[in-house]
């Protein structure tokens, strides 16, 4: 009789054993599954990021252009207003400019 | 009876502690899982800031670069545009001189300019004779006696001819040596050898007047 409780023992124990080892393979399965999907979302999410950040680059580098035109005009526009004053004094100095130039040449010849 | 009770009883303690262990193999799995499935999260995430970080200020070196490189760009643009205005204003006035210096206003100062301008070019060649040749128009401009005074005065000895010549388009060539030596003494020549002091000046006094214009 207790011959037979053993053997029923270490039939049960062999089985259960048995489906451990498979529980264990099932596990170390879904942990291979998670590094698998791990690395699909750390691909997934570095893409998505880096679109975003090139986007946001795109609009920075944009922006720049568009300020950049405007600061040419600004510049450009206060050079031709320097330019349109140069030439009304030159239109409007022309006596006195002459005058200067005779009062060069007579210092430089006569000193 | 008793002893079969009690055999299935322990079966079932062995089955169910089995039973307990591979339930905690697949929760503890499980649970892994989702570690894993965040430890990949926040490793993406992280590389993720830096990359996007890298990105974004490369962006916005080269944004300031655009920007300074307009900016310069302009600034060459406009000195260039503001430095060719001055040079043609320059010519401008120089030809205004050139036709204007023999008008009423200024003739006076015209007649010191030259006699002084030929009195020191006299006095710097060395010479014993020369001839000056004067136009038609520039002849009125120059007092031969004050000059010949003048140069007594300082003791030169030089030998003074004037020559009209309707072919010199300056106010008056000194020519000595047989022909050998000849000094312009035009007012343009004047303004040639004094170029950039004329240019600064008139820069200073007309081109930028009321207002910066540099």
């Amino acid at each position: 009789m207790e011959k037979k409780v053993f053997e029923s023992i270490i039939e049960i124990e062999n089985k259960k054993k048995s489906e451990i080892e498979e529980v264990l393979r099932e596990a170390e399965e879904i942990r291979r599954k998670a590094e698998v999907e791990g690395k699909r979302i750390y691909e997934e999410i570095i893409n998505k990021r880096t679109e975003e950040g090139k986007d946001e680059a795109r609009k920075i580098i944009l922006e720049a252009e568009r300020k950049s035109e405007i600061e040419y005009k600004r510049i450009m526009s206060e050079a031709e207003e320097k330019r349109k004053k140069l030439r009304e004094n030159v239109k409007n100095c022309e006596e006195e400019a002459i005058s200067e130039i005779l009062k060069i040449l007579l210092e430089r010849w006569k000193e | 009876m008793n002893k079969v009770i009690n055999l299935d009883s322990l079966l079932e303690t062995i089955e169910g502690e089995y039973e307990r262990q591979k339930k905690m193999i697949i929760d503890k799995a499980k649970e892994d899982y989702e570690k894993i499935l965040q430890k990949y999260r926040d490793e993406a995430d992280r590389r993720a800031r830096e990359e996007v970080n890298k990105i974004v200020e490369e962006a916005k070196r080269k944004a300031g670069l655009i920007l300074q490189k307009k900016i310069s760009e302009a600034e060459l643009n406009a000195k260039w545009e503001l430095l060719k205005d001055k040079e043609e204003a320059f010519k401008y006035i120089v030809d205004k001189f050139l036709e204007k210096v023999y008008e009423k206003q200024y003739l006076e100062m015209a007649k010191e300019v030259l006699f002084w301008h030929i009195y020191r070019t006299l006095k710097t060649l060395n010479i014993e004779k020369c001839v000056i040749r004067v136009n038609e128009k520039s002849k009125k401009l120059i007092d031969k006696d004050s000059l010949r005074k003048k140069l007594k005065e300082d003791g030169l000895k030089i030998q003074l001819s004037f020559k009209e010549d309707k072919s010199i388009n300056g106010e008056a060539i000194i020519e000595a040596l047989e022909g050998k030596l000849r000094v312009d003494c035009s007012f343009r020549e004047m303004i040639a050898k004094d170029e950039d002091l004329i240019k600064k000046l008139l820069n200073e006094k007309i081109f930028e007047k009321e207002g910066d214009q540099r």
